[in-house]
């Protein structure tokens, strides 16, 4: 009997709420469903079939089948805006996560004028991207830049920063790094904090150096918070556009121009609206395959260790 | 557990998911905008059916809508005192947008809320008719002709070479001549003969190199004879390579010309000031990072010269005050002539207006009538006019330069002048620019950078047919 009653009230019950609290949750999550369904979820599906679609805007769309597949295939831009990315993706993404490791390690140390130092890497990330571009213009200005003037007086010759084809894809890597590596930083942060002291302190007793305390303690059990920050700058480092567009405008050559930068102008310079929304939707599917496949090697290398 | 709840959370997401997907599939297929109701392809039903004597009613919510960027915010008080004067009970919205202008106007106008009447540049009206979005200004042309004296309009200049399919889609009521402008102190200094009217390229590169010095032994010059050209601003070079018998394309933009050996020749010519013994400017990368932020090589003392916009040639005499002394000249010749680019502020009437008769009768105040242009004039110091009367008039430097700005102004106007013609086709900047930065590295031929180009260019407009 009290079984049976514990069953029917849980009935009336699903997930913990009664009936009478889902229609009010879904209420309110209504508002925000709209929202996702509307200025989200649809441009994304309209803009599949846009990618299947010829369409400059002003005259309706015409069905073009996989003509602009075949267009992207024989498309040298494309190739090698995608190549450019790539390379910024490979050279941001891991030097951020390295440094951004480190720096939450320096700061996790029990120095004088922490929050100092934690607030001053962190207030990169806050600036406008715009300030952050007129500030390193102007360091690195080849004639008279702060950085050339300093490299000068050490009697080292003037590198072409932004202005030299091979120089200025690694110039935008560094600058990005200097951006971002506050905000990593301040994730690794709170995953440092989250490790038991008991666990140093045992290594300790045990003999353990601080290199193998930090190999064999620390960067395991912050495996999740590595993961979290690689995916994270993995995907904003796919979608990298307002620092070349501002700084380079993809030049010289066409070194730095990325395939947002790319798509951007098939979309609104030459008005290939199909064309473009497939570019997006390469990009899209390039960051879910790297995002899963990582995700994947996260999950063996956990049940590997759980084993 | 299942739940008996008549709105389960899988039931409420598969017919969330369904009516989203369902309702996103017809919006990709039903969104399709309207055709142009009158676009270049029916440039009849443009034809203005009211008489100039009789103001057009304006529709549309009795609000008349002026989309321009801030290169015509100075005509801002123009217009509001000749809407207030015509169109009384007109509401008139002036919408600015310094940045991202033709990104915007275009999806304003794809998306049929359109402005009636917008800013366009030389450089994109091309690419704005060959969409439909702007209606042709010829039958307007046909059916009003403009005031005052046509002959001192440049219109036969802008046909020429702006045109699209043989019809003006915007008309000019700003007009800026290239110059040539130089640091004389410079050339005293370093006992230079400063340019004159009858210079050529090849003196300009000579006098450039000649210029061109490591002052503080840093291992590469920091004093520059020549500032070089803008690549991804295309009117800058376009004078240079007309002058060397070059074209961008052929007549009707269906093909490249560039790898012909007037492009060609033009394009090694700038390679000549980039490398090697007559090396007198820095490259194009190079030049847009000298010139970011407050470094400005001309005016820094950096430059020996430099091309300039006739109307920004005042503004530009304050910001050097009594650093050097500045001549100006004529663009140089080639041995196919002189050529000085000759362009700027234009509108335009958007194909879907509701009030085309009235944009038209606005352009036409605005490019004809002494008022409008003295009153611009006096609004902001070097804004661009439209005939040259009223150019030499109001636009002139009120100084020991001021004759000679208007011989070259004059020169520029009724001799020398060009349009760009290349008119932003699609990629063709970026193609074009990349090249030559290409070409600026040294280690490819000028032939091989105009095949480049040629060979993308042919692509890109196969693509675009």
């Amino acid at each position: 009997m009290a079984t049976r009653l514990r069953v029917a009230g849980h009935a009336k019950r699903t997930g913990g709420l009664r009936r009478s609290e889902w229609k009010w949750a879904y209420l309110f999550i209504a508002l925000n469903l709209a929202g996702f369904l509307t200025f989200s979820l649809g441009p994304i599906l309209t803009s599949l079939t846009m990618a299947f679609m010829n369409w400059s805007i002003l005259k309706p769309p015409e069905f073009a089948g996989l003509a602009n597949i075949a267009r992207l295939l024989d498309d040298d831009q494309f190739f090698l805006t995608l190549g450019n990315t790539a390379f910024f993706v490979a050279g941001s993404v891991a030097l951020v996560t390295v440094f951004a490791f480190l720096v939450a390690v320096l700061l996790n140390q029990p120095i004088r004028g922490r929050t100092i130092f934690r607030t001053v890497f962190f207030l990169p990330s806050v600036t406008l991207i715009v300030s952050v571009a007129m500030i390193w213009q102007w360091l690195l200005n080849p004639q008279g830049g702060v950085l050339n003037y300093l490299l000068q007086q050490i009697g080292v010759a003037q590198p072409q920063w932004l202005a030299d084809r091979k120089l200025a894809m690694p110039t935008l890597i560094m600058i990005s790094v200097w951006q971002n590596v506050g905000y990593y930083a301040i994730i690794y942060l709170a995953g440092l904090q989250g490790i038991p002291r008991e666990y140093y302190e045992a290594a300790e007793i045990d003999g353990a150096s601080s290199l193998q305390r930090m190999l064999r303690i620390t960067v395991p059990l912050i495996a999740q918070t590595t993961f979290f920050v690689v995916v994270t700058s993995l995907i904003s480092s796919w979608q990298v556009f307002e620092l070349p567009y501002l700084l380079t405008g993809g030049g010289p050559a066409n070194a730095t121009r990325t395939l947002m930068m790319y798509t951007y102008s098939q979309a609104f310079g030459s008005f290939r609206m199909g064309y473009a929304s497939l570019i997006s939707w390469v990009m899209f599917l390039l960051i879910f395959l790297v995002t899963i496949t990582q995700w994947m090697l996260a999950r063996r290398r956990e049940h590997t260790v759980e084993m | 557990m299942k739940t008996n709840s008549k709105y389960s959370r899988r039931r409420f997401l598969q017919v969330s998911l369904t009516a989203a997907g369902t309702g996103a599939v017809l919006a990709a297929c039903s969104t399709a905008p309207a055709a142009p109701t009158a676009g270049p392809s029916a440039p009849a039903q443009a034809q203005p059916t009211v008489k100039p004597a009789a103001p057009a009613v304006v529709s549309g919510g009795n609000t008349f809508w002026f989309h321009s960027s801030n290169e015509t915010e100075s005509r801002r008080p123009v217009v509001e005192a000749w809407f207030k004067k015509n169109y009384p009970n007109t509401t008139l919205k002036i919408e600015v947008t310094p940045s991202g202008f033709f990104d915007k106007v275009m999806a304003q106008i794809a998306a049929g809320d359109s402005p009636d009447l917008i800013y366009m540049h030389e450089s994109q009206v091309t690419n704005f008719a060959r969409q439909g979005a702007l209606l042709s200004v010829e039958p307007f042309l046909k059916a009003t002709p403009l005031m005052g004296d046509a002959a001192k309009y440049p219109i036969d200049l802008f046909r020429r070479d702006s045109a699209w399919k043989g019809e003006l889609f915007a008309l000019p009521v700003g007009f800026a001549v290239l110059m040539l402008r130089y640091n004389k102190t410079m050339f005293d200094k370093e006992g230079v003969k400063p340019p004159t009217d009858q210079w050529t390229w090849n003196d300009l590169r000579d006098s450039a190199a000649a210029l061109t010095k490591d002052t503080i032994k840093a291992g590469q010059p920091d004093q520059w004879g020549w500032n070089g050209w803008q690549t991804d601003w295309m009117p800058s070079s376009w004078p240079l390579i007309k002058s060397f018998g070059g074209q961008h394309f052929d007549a009707a933009r269906g093909k490249s010309e560039i790898a012909q050996a007037g492009g060609v020749a033009a394009l090694d010519f700038m390679q000549s000031t980039w490398c090697g013994k007559t090396r007198s400017a820095p490259t194009p990368a190079a030049r847009k990072q000298l010139q970011s932020g407050t470094v400005q090589l001309f005016e820094g003392g950096k430059a020996g010269m430099d091309f300039i916009l006739s109307q920004n040639v005042n503004s530009s005499l304050k910001v050097i005050g009594d650093k050097f002394e500045t001549g100006l000249e004529l663009y140089p010749a080639g041995p196919n002539g002189r050529f000085v680019r000759a362009g700027g502020t234009s509108y335009a009437i958007p194909s879907r207006t509701k009030n085309a008769q009235v944009a038209w009768e606005l352009i036409r105040y605005l490019v004809g009538d002494e008022d409008a242009n003295r009153e611009a004039a006096q609004y902001k110091d070097g804004n661009p006019l439209i005939q040259l009367d009223y150019v030499l008039k109001y636009n002139a430097p009120q100084n020991a330069l001021s004759d000679k700005w208007k011989k070259i102004v004059t020169d520029g106007f009724q001799k020398y002048g060009t349009v760009v013609q290349y008119a932003a086709i699609g990629e063709y900047p970026n193609v074009f620019s990349a090249a030559l930065d290409k070409a600026a590295e040294c280690s490819t031929s000028a032939q091989k950078s105009a095949d480049e180009i040629a060979a993308q260019t042919d692509k890109l407009l196969k693509d675009l047919k």
